[in-house]
C-alpha cells in the first residue's frame, strides 16, 4: 500500500464533495435562500460547515493513525 | 451457514415479545390518526428526535446487517463509508428541498414536478417513482425471506408474506403516526443489537488489542481502495452512494420525505437531519458492519474457520457470541430493520397512489373517503411487493438486484430535482425530455455497459461498471438538461414562485398567510389553558403570554403536552389569536380532541412561524 492508496479517496471525497456542498451554499447565499444576517440561517450554516470539517478531520486523523 | 438454526426457548420469547410489542404499539397509536394529514404526515406535530430515530430505522434495511457485515468482513472499516458521507448533499436538502416541500404543502414528489414544471412531467415521475418504490418493497421482502430461509429453512415467499402482513396491519390502522412510533422502538432495537454483537465479539476475541491485531492493515482504513477491485471500490461508493444514493434517499424516497413533513416545523426537520448525519448514521454504520469486523478478527485469531462465508458472517458471529435470548433479540432486530423500512415504503406508495392517482380521478370527496383509499392502497402495495419477490429472485444476489435497480432509476430524477431547485431558467420541456432521455440512457447502459467507460475512473470493466452507472447517469442527464434549456427558454418568464432557492421566502409567507417575524421563533413557555365552546379551530393566547414569545395574531404556534417523552403524540399546530385578558390559553373543543390534549395538564406553547 502506498500513501496515494491511503489518501486519494479522502482527497477525492472532500474535494469533489466539498465543491458540491460549497456550490450549493454559494447558490443559496446568492439567491437569498440563506441570509447570514438571520440568526437561524447563520446557525444552519455553522452546523453544515462544522459537520463537513469534523468528518473531514476525523477521517484524516484516522488515515494518519493507520498510515503515518 | 452450516444449516438451519435451532432457537432456544428464550430466543422465541424475545421474538414473540418483539412482534407482539411492535404490533401493539402501532395499533395503540393509531387512535391519533383521524384525517389524511394524520395518516400521511402524522398531523405535522412531531419533534426532531422522533424524526431522526425514524430516519435511521428506515435507512437501516433488512439487507443492511447482512450486506455491510459482508463488506466489513471483506474490506474492513470501509463499510462505514456509506453512512458517513452525507455532508455533500444535505446542504441542498436542508436549505432548498425541505423548506420548498414543507412551505408549499407538497405531499408527494410528483406533485412538486407538476407545480414546478407541468402535468406530463408529473405523470412521467409518477411512473418512475411507483416502479422504484414497488421494486424497493419487493427487494426488502425478498431479503427477509432469504434470511429466514437461511436461518430456519422456511419458504422465502411465505415468511416474507407473514412479516409483510404484520407491517401492513399497523400501517393500515395508523398510517404515518404508527410508522413513526414503531420506528422509534425499532431504531433503538436495531442499533442496540448491532452494537451488542460487536461488543460481545470483541470480548470473545480477547479485547480491543486482539481485535485490532486481527485486522489486516488495509481493513483499518476508513475508505476502500480508490478503484479496485471492481466489486467494491471507493469511487463507485462515492458516486453511487454519497451523491446519488444519499440524494435519492432523502429527496426522492417519498417515505423519507413524509418523515420530514411530519416534523412540527422546518427547524425541527433540519435539526433531525443534522443529528442523524452527525451522530446516528455513524452509530448505525458501526451497528451494521461491526459483526463483519469482528468476524475477520475471529478468523485471524482462530475462533472461526478460514473458509467462513462472508455472506453469512453476521448470523455466524451472532450465533457464536450471543447467549440464548440475546440471539433472539438480534434476530428480532433484523426483522425490525425490515419492518421499519417496509412500512415506510408501503406508506409512501399509499400516499402517491391517493394523492397522484385517486384524488385527481375522484376529486371533491370527503376526507374519510381518501383515508379509506389510502388504507386500501397500503394493502395493494404490500400484495404487489410480495408478487415481485419471484422477479428479484432471478438476480445473482440481492445486492446486485438493489444496485442495478436503484442505480438505473435514480440519476435522472436526481439531476432534474437539483436543477429544478437551483436553476430558475430550467423549464418544463427541458425537465421532461431530460427525464425521458436520461432514463433511456440508463436503460441503454445496462445492455451496453461500455458507454460508461469515460466515467470509469480506471475501474476494470468485468462487473459492467455497476457502481459507476450513477456517475454516467448524472453527467448524461445533466448534458440533456443543459442542452434543452439552452435550446428552449420560452417559459422563462412564466415560472411559479416559491419552488426554487430564489423564492423560498415567498413560500414561507404563503404558508403562514402573513408577513414573517422571526422574533421568538423556537422559544417555549408553559401555560395553563381552558376549553372554549366555539366551533372550528380556535386558539386564543392571552396578551401577556403572547408578548413573552413575540406572538402576534396569525402566527403559527405549537401546543403540546408538557411530557416531552410523548414525542408530540398529544399536540396541535394552529394559527394563533391573541386576547386582551385572561389567565390562560383558550382552545376550542375540536382542536383539543384532535390533538388529544389533557385538560388536567398545562400546555407547552411554542412559536413556529
Amino acid at each position: 500500500m502506498t500513501a496515494i492508496d491511503a489518501w486519494l479517496p479522502w482527497i477525492y471525497q472532500y474535494g469533489v464533495g466539498g465543491v458540491l456542498a460549497a456550490a450549493t451554499i454559494a447558490a443559496a447565499l446568492k439567491f437569498g435562500a440563506l441570509d447570514t444576517e438571520r440568526k437561524a440561517d447563520k446557525r444552519l450554516l455553522t452546523c453544515l460547515a462544522a459537520g463537513y470539517f469534523s468528518f473531514c478531520a476525523i477521517h484524516a486523523v484516522w488515515i494518519f493513525g493507520v498510515y503515518p | 451457514m452450516t444449516g438451519a438454526v435451532v432457537l432456544h426457548p428464550l430466543d422465541w420469547v424475545a421474538l414473540a415479545l418483539y412482534f407482539g410489542g411492535i404490533v401493539a404499539v402501532g395499533i395503540w397509536v393509531s387512535r391519533y390518526t383521524k384525517t389524511t394529514t394524520d395518516f400521511f404526515l402524522g398531523g405535522q406535530r412531531f419533534p426532531w428526535w422522533i424524526i431522526s430515530m425514524s430516519c435511521v430505522a428506515t435507512l437501516v434495511g433488512s439487507y443492511s446487517f447482512i450486506n455491510y457485515s459482508e463488506v466489513g468482513f471483506n474490506f474492513g472499516f470501509a463499510s462505514v463509508t456509506n453512512y458517513t458521507n452525507e455532508w455533500f448533499v444535505i446542504p441542498l436538502f436542508l436549505i432548498g428541498w425541505l423548506p420548498v416541500i414543507y412551505f408549499n404543502k407538497i405531499v408527494s414528489i410528483p406533485e412538486y414536478f407538476e407545480r414546478r414544471f407541468d402535468l406530463r412531467t408529473r405523470r412521467l415521475v409518477l411512473v418512475i417513482l411507483l416502479i422504484y418504490l414497488e421494486g424497493y418493497i419487493g427487494i426488502n421482502l425478498l431479503t427477509i425471506g432469504v434470511a429466514m430461509k437461511g436461518l430456519f429453512g422456511w419458504n422465502v415467499i411465505l415468511s416474507a408474506t407473514g412479516i409483510a402482513i404484520l407491517s401492513a396491519a399497523y400501517l393500515h390502522a395508523g398510517g404515518q403516526t404508527s410508522v413513526l412510533m414503531t420506528d422509534l422502538v425499532q431504531g433503538f432495537l436495531l442499533l442496540g443489537a448491532g452494537i451488542t454483537v460487536l461488543v460481545l465479539g470483541i470480548m470473545k476475541v480477547g479485547g480491543l488489542g486482539m481485535f485490532f491485531d486481527g485486522l489486516p492493515m488495509a481493513h483499518k482504513l476508513p475508505f476502500a481502495h480508490f478503484n479496485r477491485p471492481a466489486t467494491f471500490h471507493f469511487v463507485g461508493e462515492f458516486w453511487g452512494d454519497a451523491v446519488t444514493g444519499t440524494f435519492a434517499f432523502y429527496m426522492i424516497n417519498q417515505g423519507v420525505l413524509m418523515r420530514f413533513l411530519s416534523a412540527k416545523s422546518v427547524a425541527d426537520g433540519r435539526k433531525a437531519m443534522l443529528f442523524t448525519a452527525a451522530f446516528l448514521m455513524p452509530l448505525a454504520a458501526v451497528a451494521v458492519g461491526g459483526a463483519g469486523w469482528v468476524g475477520r478478527a475471529l478468523v485471524t485469531q482462530g475462533f472461526l474457520p478460514t473458509d467462513t462465508s462472508a455472506r453469512d458472517v453476521f448470523v455466524t458471529v451472532a450465533r457464536l457470541v450471543c447467549s440464548p435470548g440475546v440471539f433472539g433479540f438480534v434476530i428480532a432486530a433484523m426483522v425490525a430493520a425490515l419492518m421499519s423500512t417496509l412500512d415506510t415504503l408501503i406508506s409512501a406508495v399509499s400516499a402517491v397512489a391517493v394523492n397522484d392517482v385517486w384524488r385527481p380521478l375522484f376529486p371533491g370527496r370527503k376526507d374519510s373517503y381518501y383515508l379509506k383509499a389510502a388504507r386500501h392502497a397500503a394493502l395493494i402495495a404490500t400484495v404487489l411487493g410480495i408478487a415481485l419477490i419471484p422477479v428479484f429472485e432471478q438476480f445473482h444476489s440481492i445486492y446486485q438486484a438493489l444496485s442495478y435497480f436503484t442505480g438505473s432509476v435514480t440519476p435522472p430524477l436526481v439531476v432534474v430535482i437539483m436543477l429544478g431547485l437551483t436553476w430558475e431558467r430550467f423549464g418544463s420541456k427541458a425537465a421532461f425530455w431530460s427525464l425521458l432521455l436520461g432514463s433511456g440512457a440508463m436503460l441503454f447502459s445496462i445492455f451496453v455497459p461500455a458507454v460508461i467507460t469515460p466515467f470509469s475512473h480506471g475501474v476494470s470493466p468485468e462487473e459492467g461498471f455497476t457502481y459507476l452507472r450513477s456517475c454516467y447517469g448524472v453527467f448524461v442527464t445533466l448534458g440533456f438538461a443543459i442542452s434543452f434549456t439552452w435550446l428552449d427558454s420560452s417559459e422563462y418568464s412564466n415560472r411559479p414562485e416559491g419552488l426554487t432557492l430564489s423564492s423560498i421566502r415567498k413560500a414561507m409567507e404563503a404558508f403562514k398567510g402573513s408577513a414573517l417575524d422571526e422574533t421568538g421563533v423556537g422559544e417555549t413557555v408553559l401555560s395553563p389553558w381552558a376549553l372554549v365552546d366555539e366551533p372550528g379551530e380556535v386558539v386564543r393566547i392571552p396578551e401577556s403570554v403572547a408578548n413573552s414569545l413575540s406572538i402576534k395574531e396569525g402566527d403559527i404556534v405549537y401546543l403540546a403536552d408538557p411530557r416531552w417523552w410523548l414525542g408530540g403524540l398529544r399536540s396541535i399546530r394552529a394559527k394563533a389569536g391573541v386576547s386582551a385578558g385572561g389567565a390562560g390559553i383558550e382552545i376550542s373543543k375540536e382542536l383539543c380532541e384532535h390533538g388529544g390534549l389533557d385538560v388536567e395538564r398545562p400546555v407547552r406553547l411554542e412559536k413556529i412561524l
